[in-house]
């Protein structure tokens, strides 16, 4: 499976050693950050790689896969050799550099052209670059303003699933052109409603448990047939049980 | 290379003096050939003057133009991008006008150096 075709969030955790494809020439260790992030240049060049999570962060995004589009500032083919380097800009500010290792198939790409990456994000010499899985010359404006959009989307969705779930989740927006893209990740196999209305269950200090309204009035952000629907969910599932009627529940783990 | 804003007709007043970037159909280029007349996403004219001679760029071509706003709510240009035909077929330039404001709608997901 193609790097960028993996979902984001935890449904790919686990993988075999020896097939993940990263790239990951020799560091043994395995980037727990999946899934592409569509975004600017300016958050590759602003973001730090973190030790403990073994991805760049910028804010609320955590990578290590990235897919940019911008317009080539400079080009250099290696004379006789495999290395292209590209400076690329998508007008967010700054210049990133793209290294391409190719075949010897296809023309070398112009500069003011646009183009679109997907590759992996590394550092040296405290400097960030791309090492590009794949590279493609634009094919319409309209690629580029369906790529602009997203990197709002993805961020928004990142940034709304941390804010909910009140976790420090990385989860990524996969992109597949044709195919519609996973905006909600799971947390723990849960939804953001169901996680909530547990969460609110396992505080739970009474023998009765919640009623349902009570529920609600604490999960203003989510409408009664949210609630009710993750209650029957999370009841089928065994980790919450009805108390002293239907109307009330508590957490299986209390 | 500094962050251009990605802006329209209607917003060229509130970003003088700044970097921008826009996409727009050309309506018209001057006998000079320098100067040329661009048809923003939101039907509004404006003019855009370049620092060399405008090469390689018809009326009805979509360009991008990236330059700055100057006192007289023209753009000085310093980079004319021009496209393939097959790039520019079928641009929904209506979108465009949307995502132009979307941007300005979401500073902290559209990222950009400031």
């Amino acid at each position: 499976m193609a790097l960028w075709e993996q979902g984001g969030g935890s449904g790919f955790q686990q993988r075999k050693a020896g097939g993940s494809g990263d790239n990951d020439t020799g560091s043994g260790q395995r980037s727990t950050v999946k899934g592409v992030l569509t975004c600017t240049v300016a958050t590759i060049l602003n973001a730090k790689h973190s030790e403990s999570d073994n991805c760049f962060v910028y804010k609320h995004l955590k990578f290590n896969t990235v897919m940019v589009m911008g317009l080539i500032r400079e080009a250099n083919h290696e004379a006789n050799g495999s290395l292209a380097t590209y400076q690329i800009d998508d007008h967010s500010g700054g210049l990133l550099e793209i290294k391409w290792w190719h075949d010897d198939s296809g023309e070398p790409m112009k500069p003011l052209t646009y183009i679109k990456v997907v590759g992996q994000v590394k550092t040296f010499n405290n400097k960030v670059h791309v090492v590009a899985h794949h590279i493609n010359k634009m094919q319409s404006l309209n690629e580029l303003l369906a790529h602009s959009i997203e990197c709002v989307h993805a961020s928004m969705s990142i940034r709304k699933q941390g804010e909910l779930t009140g976790t420090g989740m990385t989860s990524n927006t996969s992109h597949t052109s044709g195919q519609t893209q996973q905006s909600s990740a799971i947390a723990n196999g849960f939804t953001p409603v169901q996680n909530a209305v547990l969460n609110v269950l396992k505080t739970v200090t009474s023998m009765t448990g919640y009623s349902v309204t009570e529920i609600c009035k604490q999960l203003k952000q989510f409408s009664e047939n949210q609630v009710k629907q993750a209650l029957e969910f999370l009841s089928g599932e065994g980790h919450i049980y009805s108390t002293t009627d239907d109307d009330h529940f508590r957490a299986a783990s209390n | 290379m500094t962050h251009h804003y990605r802006i329209n007709g209607s917003m060229i007043q509130q970003f003088s003096g700044k970097p921008v970037s826009i996409i727009g159909t050309v309506s018209k280029i001057h006998p000079s050939g320098n100067v040329l007349d661009l048809e923003t996403s939101d039907q509004q004219h404006i003019v855009v003057r370049s620092s060399d001679h405008i090469v390689d760029v018809n009326p009805g071509n979509i360009i991008e133009v990236l330059g700055e706003v100057d006192n007289r709510n023209q753009i000085a240009c310093d980079t004319i991008v021009t496209f393939e035909p097959e790039q520019t077929a079928n641009f929904d330039m209506d979108m465009y006008n949307q995502a132009v404001m979307l941007f300005q709608h979401y500073p902290q997901d559209y990222l950009v150096n400031l």
